[in-house]
């Protein structure tokens, strides 16, 4: 059985720091990680591979850079790295992103179950994942902290308001919440061989077949907003004014 | 573009469409009559029609309450599978493929994660999720949304530039509707066809418990010190918040709390969105241990303890009383 891992690599939010009174960011080390809710989807199908015969291919979009995550994740236990690696591919929005892994999932073939984290650190919009069932046709299993295989499907224990099991028929999408589970560390034997006896394929825009107005982009990104500074606090009188205030505040 | 082009490509994107959640007592959410009052002053800037589609199995009245709120036309579907998010997928695309719209909103849900997306790829949109705060640009007609990133450490402006440009929003984007129980509007009956559905199936809820994650992570949390009287009152409200519990270091001395759980400059730094402190009287150490917490309640029975001049909000009183009183109000 084929699986196959969406990842992302975000920028390692310790290597920068948000200046809210400049209105600035500055960036002390760029560094990039996979995206810690990938992680757990890559540990999710670590995991069912201890049950079954499955093979794991991680796929990644992104710039050389990108390799760097691929081989993290092979040295966690995958059995294949795909880069996607295009100068077309450039800025990316969810709608590109989704047509991107779409056409690589149709071009590797056989693939059962497609995984992918429920949100990105730095852009969290929670969007690739249903975008891309869309995309396959194929149905999706939204905040799945637990996930197994039954027979001709995948069943999931999932977070609407309260946790449900919920089943769906395979092939499906399946992205997985949040901390849903504390990913494996790489043996630091692979980690080493990950660089010097391996290396991901890396596939272009010609290669999955997508031309320019597959890839044009609709969400351009055109600057930045700060919250406002701390204030000094308010000293309140009971107990209802303050749930009143953390409520209108959006805190609880 | 040329004006002709756009004649003839049919069917043309068009209005402001607000897909209408409902709660559980059958009338629309607070939040989807604020969206509607939203898209109405939209449209009024552009000069179109708010169409609004309820998704449900029993609407009652809330069609009358939608008009009312700037809603031109209320499209509804009733059929109690529309609980499910593939069918609400499934119809709300059929009804915007047959009649693009130029704007889609939803409110940012928990369903609306299930569905936009979907619909977005499926009409070869983008999003804009999660938006704070939302903006048509009038003079080049795309959507312009402020929106969280890194966990909120920052906001991204980002434009939609596709249509429809869809966006989910956050409450409190455009303020309370302004409701108008003379307003004039159109309903209309959606088909629901929900053949060839590749099903997902709900089984029934299940007890689960998340993993917990570690202190420093945590997105509320709790914290008792010395003078916090009861404990078991902390429990409580952490209970209730769903919140972790934590103490300052006097809190371990008084046996309340492990070693894992207390924070300050030689425990845990932590960085929840929401802090309470009950009863720490917020000493140097304990302020750097919290200093990135987003949100920080200080409840102490004396005034001049320093931790309320750094908190957010703060509650001077007997903290056993305050914290049953808080236990009161939260529920």
């Amino acid at each position: 059985m084929r699986i196959v891992v969406a990842i992302k690599q975000v920028l390692d939010p310790r290597g920068f720091t948000v200046n809210r009174k400049a209105e600035k960011i500055f960036v002390n080390h760029e560094e990039y990680m996979i995206n810690p809710a990938d992680k757990s989807a890559l540990e999710v199908a670590l995991q069912i591979k201890d049950t079954v015969e499955a093979e794991i291919v991680v796929l990644c979009g992104g710039p050389e850079r990108a390799n760097e995550a691929l081989r993290q994740a092979w040295a966690m236990g995958a059995d294949r790295g795909i880069q996607l690696t295009d100068k077309l591919f450039a800025g990316a929005d969810g709608l590109v992103a989704a047509r991107l892994l779409a056409a690589a999932i149709r071009k590797l073939g056989g693939v059962e179950v497609a995984l992918t984290g429920e949100r990105a650190l730095d852009t969290g919009a929670g969007e690739v994942g249903p975008r891309l069932a869309e995309a396959l046709g194929w149905p999706h299993i939204l905040a799945a902290h637990k996930v197994g295989l039954t027979d001709g499907a995948v069943k999931a224990i999932a977070k609407a308001d309260r946790f449900v099991e919920v089943e769906a028929p395979r092939p499906a999408v399946v992205i997985v919440a949040n901390g849903a589970n504390q990913p494996r560390y790489a043996h630091a034997a692979r980690v080493i061989n990950s660089y010097q006896k391996w290396s991901p394929e890396v596939w272009n825009a010609a290669d999955l077949g997508l031309t320019e107005t597959d890839l044009a982009v609709a969400v351009v990104k055109r600057g930045l907003a700060f919250p406002a500074e701390r204030q000094p606090g308010t000293v309140l009188s009971s107990a209802g004014e303050l749930v009143g205030m953390l409520k209108r505040q959006r805190v609880i | 573009m040329n004006y002709l082009d756009d004649f003839h490509s049919a069917p043309e994107p068009r209005d402001i469409w607000v897909v209408v959640e409902l709660g559980a007592d059958g009338k629309a959410t607070p939040l989807s009559l604020e969206l509607v009052g939203g898209a109405r002053m939209m449209a009024d800037g552009l000069g179109c029609y708010v169409h609004a589609v309820a998704l449900g199995t029993d609407l009652g009245d809330s069609v009358a309450e939608l008009i009312a709120a700037g809603a031109d036309r209320v499209h509804v579907a009733q059929d109690p599978n529309l609980a499910h998010a593939d069918a609400r997928c499934k119809v709300l695309g059929d009804v915007l493929a047959a009649q693009p719209p130029e704007v889609l909103l939803f409110g940012a849900t928990r369903s609306a994660d299930d569905v936009a997306p979907r619909i977005a790829q499926r009409l070869g949109a983008g999003l804009l999720a999660h938006c704070i705060s939302l903006q048509m640009d009038e003079s080049e007609r795309v959507l312009i949304g402020t929106m969280p990133v890194y966990e909120g450490d920052y906001f991204e402006v980002r434009a939609c530039t596709s249509r429809p440009g869809i966006a989910t929003v956050e409450p409190n984007a455009f303020g309370p509707p302004y409701l108008d129980s003379y307003r004039f509007g159109e309903t209309e009956t959606v088909a629901v066809d929900l053949a060839d559905l590749n099903r997902v199936r709900v089984v029934g809820p299940v007890a689960y418990a998340a993993p917990q994650a570690p202190l420093r992570k945590a997105k509320r949390i709790v914290s008792a010190g010395r003078q916090a009287g009861d404990f078991e009152c902390v429990k409580q409200l952490a209970h209730l918040l769903g919140a972790q519990v934590a103490g300052a270091r006097e809190a371990l001395d008084e046996g309340w709390i492990t070693e894992e759980q207390v924070v300050g400059a030689m425990g845990e730094t932590v960085q929840p969105d929401l802090y309470i402190a009950v009863g720490i009287r917020g000493d140097t150490y304990h302020a750097f241990g919290i200093r990135n917490a987003k949100y920080v309640v200080a409840i102490h029975p004396e005034k001049d303890a320093p931790i309320l001049k750094s908190a957010d909000a703060a509650l001077v009183g007997d903290p056993p009383k305050i914290m049953s009183e808080l236990i009161e109000a939260l529920r």
